[in-house]
């Protein structure tokens, strides 16, 4: 039988679907954390809100938020956080997104995505509640021009140059080698004629 | 436990490129290593096993546990994850000795084919001798350890997630270099005595001394990003600090110094016996027996009709028609909806399911599987009924034996798609289906054998070509059985069977063009000696043997002219949805007077007839000229237009998955109507807004990218291989590919300027 219908090889597939398809449940929770962008202490709540990526640039961007308990630094899983983004520079009405630990990669966090569709400042207001608690957090952003998309896409475009250059020396070296035998055959033949 | 520990436990980051990375990597070592086992059991031990996979496991457990999603906030965590794939990872993998078994648990043709010549280039070998040195493996490890805890460089890899990626690269393979001498993995040659590593892992933890010691008695933060993160419980960030920096001293030199004790005690240890501690014969312990028998056991071929369940299925006969009466169910929904439902195409199942689920799929399923569609066409029920009311007796005219009707037929259906916007007209979509079955009724109720697949249907020519791409081919098992075959069953067929409708005769069928995966064949074989094998995707296009009813494709025009206008269609089909060319079509119609239907329909036909005839002819007698060769250049253009063919199949299979990501979820709400209309009250009441285009998927673009990119490099080599067939040296060679490697690369980039173009949201609604 060969080695590929084993059964340590279909218990290696099934590992694999097991592993991967959790794998790319988890992939779908948008990254978080990122740079801190404000912290405050209010109403015995501690506020600290990231954002990323870093530098922001127009498009999604990712927007947490840590809750913590100002007397003890203990993390509030409980708060409700609701964050508004608004450009400085129009008179757009402000966006409000609500934040869950489901979003967040570190589920001691709260995060959420923001759009932010022009270059510009921004003002991003965090806000949690806790029961009669309450703490609000801002903070302003100021987002850079999305990159060219042939930038922000360079190392898939330069996949295929890549596997180019290495399949070209990969011909390179099996050709001279294929040369090399041949003139190896070529001195035994003549070395056998001479004698 | 307390829900915050429980939190912090849940917090995992899970890269499925790094999961499906290292799952692979562990099959690969353990193919190799049970293979290897055979030969030389007393090296190749479980424990050998345990510690390799314990490797990667550790690899996992840094960069996907809880210690990724807190090293952001806590210097201790993040230490704990660089020790961790340093001192952990990186020597459990060496004690693998994985050089032999990753090679061997490769197929051992891609090693012998793709490996081989760098595995035995002499500047290559010199360059693992180098950097396998001691020297250079103590310097780079200590220079990466430094350098990355430079302030400036660590908090790079803290807010970019592609410099904290690269940091661990540099962490993980300059401890392989470091720790390479130590291990010495079989079967490396040590280039330092074993005295000479105790020095060398003395300098190492001296080196680990000094910068942990920073750390700890330093008396600011070092990190910003640590200094503004927030607390986790009473710790300062500068006790965090201490803490990473005590750390790093205590467990680094314990990671140091244990292996030194332990080469320090075997060399002070005089040997019991004479000769113990040579270095023992690369086939120690080998078993003659087991050798022979994991040789043998190296032959076979992957039959998915000898899968365990899968196959069982696909073996029973009626299986074919039981999937083919369920696409019938489908398309007869398609056909009352499209008829009697609304008209609105992102509310109807005809605008929904062929268009974005049906014609996705389809390309999904034929470069996975194989032409499973044609297996299961709803078109075979009217063309049984056909025969069953006709007299089906008369024979395909001779002048017709060939692709150019299929390829006017072709041409008519992708015109009447973009004129009469057929993805946005259920109605039509109905009665392009009525026109199908009234046609497969018509042709194969007249005349014999699969007329209708083989010379009239567009979708089946669509799927033939595609289908040359499948990693799956319906084909004999053993030659030389069907040489000793006096019944021919699999063409002539039996009592039981039809043979081969298509006339393909199996022992000289060649490839998947014209197979419709009937698998009647198969059930017809009195020997069981036809499957569904494996095979090498794109590799049939890169021979020109004489096939079993289509002759050698070097002399079918038809064929290449086919394949150029599939491939030429997919980026014209493509194309037309995008803002830039609709409005230049716009301004054209205007400049010319003429309405957007017969323009649209002249600007397809040029497009997809003369432009890439002229083009290929164009590279044929380029190519012939540069090259020299004596080739005709009517069967260069034959040979070489095949090798469009992946490229155009990517760019097929761009486009329907950017539809089916962004417009699948149509289907919900469009299924919820059906059923409530039959009067099902399950499926609830119809979500449109899941009929809104999907938003943001920021993956969906590189993937697309990638898929263009394998097309691309699937058609570079194809033609590169047809060239090896008429040059034989490298020179001729380029000159031959060098016209076709350009047009591919000129549709490559069409093709990546389409995709950053904003599309229409076709098969979607717009929610106010």
């Amino acid at each position: 039988m060969s080695w590929c219908s084993s059964r340590t090889t279909r218990g290696l597939v099934c590992l694999l679907a097991m592993l991967v398809v959790p794998a790319l449940r988890v992939a779908l929770a948008q990254a978080d954390g990122g740079l801190v962008r404000a912290s405050a202490e209010q109403g015995g709540l501690v506020v600290t809100l990231f954002t990323t990526p870093t530098p922001l640039r127009v498009g999604v961007a990712d927007v947490s938020v840590m809750v913590q308990d100002a007397a003890t630094r203990a993390t509030l899983l409980d708060a409700q956080v609701t964050v508004r983004v608004a450009a400085l520079h129009e008179d757009a009405l402000p966006a409000t997104v609500r934040l869950s630990h489901a979003a967040a990669t570190n589920k001691l966090l709260q995060a959420g995505t923001i759009s932010l569709p022009v270059p510009g400042s921004y003002r991003l207001v965090a806000e949690a509640r806790r029961g009669p608690a309450r703490a609000v957090v801002a903070t302003e952003l100021t987002v850079a021009p999305a990159l060219p998309p042939l930038l922000a896409l360079w190392p898939y475009l330069a996949l295929p140059a890549v596997v180019v250059g290495i399949f070209l020396v990969h011909q390179w070296l099996r050709r001279r080698s294929v040369g090399t035998a041949r003139e190896i055959l070529a001195a035994a033949h003549d070395g056998r004629s001479a004698r | 436990m307390h829900p915050v520990t429980q939190a912090a436990l849940a917090s995992f980051s899970i890269d499925p490129w790094i999961t499906v990375a290292l799952l692979v990597t562990a099959l690969v070592y353990l193919r190799g290593w049970h293979a290897l086992r055979l030969q030389m059991p007393e090296r190749f031990t479980v424990v050998r096993l345990a510690s390799f996979l314990g490797g990667l496991a550790t690899i996992f457990v840094a960069l996907a546990s809880p210690l990724d999603a807190f090293a952001g906030l806590l210097l201790t965590v993040h230490m704990i994850q660089h020790l961790l794939l340093t001192m952990v990872a990186a020597p459990l993998l060496l004690l693998g000795a994985p050089q032999i078994p990753l090679l061997r648990g490769l197929p051992a043709r891609f090693v012998r084919a793709a490996l081989g010549p760098f595995l035995a280039a002499p500047e290559l070998r010199t360059l693992g001798r180098a950097v396998s040195h001691p020297l250079v493996g103590l310097l780079g490890f200590v220079a990466a350890t430094w350098l990355w805890h430079v302030p400036a460089l660590y908090e790079l890899g803290l807010r970019s997630p592609s410099w904290h990626a690269f940091e661990h690269v540099c962490f993980l393979v300059t401890a392989l270099l470091f720790w390479w001498p130590v291990v010495a993995p079989w079967p490396s040659v040590a280039l330092w005595p074993r005295w000479a590593l105790l020095p060398y892992l003395l300098a190492a933890d001296l080196a680990n001394t000094a910068l942990s010691a920073l750390f700890s008695f330093s008396e600011t933060v070092v990190y910003a990003t640590y200094a503004t993160a927030p607390r986790l419980g009473r710790g300062s960030a500068l006790d965090d600090q201490a803490a990473a920096g005590a750390l790093m001293w205590v467990l680094g030199s314990a990671f140091y110094l244990i292996p030194a004790a332990a080469i320090a005690i075997k060399l002070l240890t005089p040997p019991l016996f004479p000769g113990e501690g040579r270095r023992p014969s690369p086939l120690a312990g080998a078993r003659p027996r087991a050798l022979r028998a994991g040789v043998r056991g190296r032959s076979g071929t992957l039959d998915l009709l000898r899968l365990p369940l899968l196959g069982s299925v696909l073996r029973r006969p009626g299986f074919p028609w039981v999937m083919r009466l369920v696409m019938f169910a489908l398309a007869t929904l398609i056909v009352a909806d499209g008829l009697f439902g609304p008209a609105m195409a992102p509310m109807n199942l005809a605008g929904v399911l062929p268009w974005t689920w049906w014609r996705g799929l389809l390309v999904v399923t034929l470069l996975a599987a194989g032409n499973w569609f044609c297996m299961a066409c709803p078109f075979l029920v009217p063309r049984e009924l056909g025969r069953r009311f006709l007299p089906a007796g008369l024979r395909w005219p001779r002048a017709l034996r060939s692709k150019w009707l299929a390829i006017a037929v072709l041409l008519s259906y992708l015109c009447a798609y973009e004129a009469a916007d057929l993805w946005d007209s259920p109605a039509a979509t109905a009665w392009i289906v009525l026109g199908y079955f009234a046609a497969a009724f018509a042709v194969d109720g007249l005349f014999r054998g699969a007329s209708f697949c083989k010379y009239v249907c567009p979708i089946g020519q669509f799927n033939f070509v595609t289908a040359t791409l499948s990693p799956f081919e319906v084909r004999v098992k053993q030659p030389a059985t069907c040489a000793t075959c006096t019944t021919q069953d699999c063409i002539r067929g039996n009592d039981q069977r039809r043979g081969c409708e298509l006339d393909l005769y199996l022992p000289r069928k060649e490839g998947n063009l014209d197979c419709t995966f009937c698998l009647d064949c198969v059930h017809a074989c009195p020997h069981d000696n036809i499957g569904i094998l494996a095979v090498a995707p794109a590799a049939d296009l890169t021979r020109d043997p004489r096939r079993s009813s289509l002759g050698r494709l070097s002399a079918r025009a038809d064929v290449a002219t086919l394949v150029l206008v599939l491939v030429f269609a997919a980026f014209a089909n493509a194309a037309a949805m995008v803002a830039p060319v609709v409005a230049w079509q716009e301004s054209l119609g205007t400049v010319l007077g003429l309405p957007r239907g017969p323009l649209t329909i002249l600007l397809l036909l040029l497009a997809l007839v003369p432009l890439p005839v002229a083009l290929a002819l164009g590279c044929a007698a380029t190519g012939r000229t540069l090259a020299g060769t004596h080739a005709g250049v009517r069967e260069l253009f034959c040979r070489f237009s095949l090798a469009l063919i992946p490229l155009g199949a990517s760019m097929w299979l761009a486009h329907l998955l950017f539809h089916l990501a962004t417009g699948g979820t149509t289907l919900l709400p469009v299924l919820q109507r059906t059923a409530l209309g039959l009067g099902v009250t399950a499926l609830g009441a119809p979500d449109w807004s899941m009929s809104a285009a999907s938003g943001d998927l920021p993956w969906l673009l590189p993937l697309l990218v990638l898929v263009l990119d394998a097309g691309l490099l699937l058609t570079l080599w194809v033609a590169w291989r047809i060239a090896t067939g008429y040059a034989g040296r490298a020179s001729r060679e380029a000159a031959l590919v060098l016209p076709w490697g350009s047009v591919a690369c000129a549709l490559y980039a069409v093709a990546i300027w389409i995709l950053l173009q904003p599309m229409e949201m076709r098969g979607t609604m717009v929610h106010g």
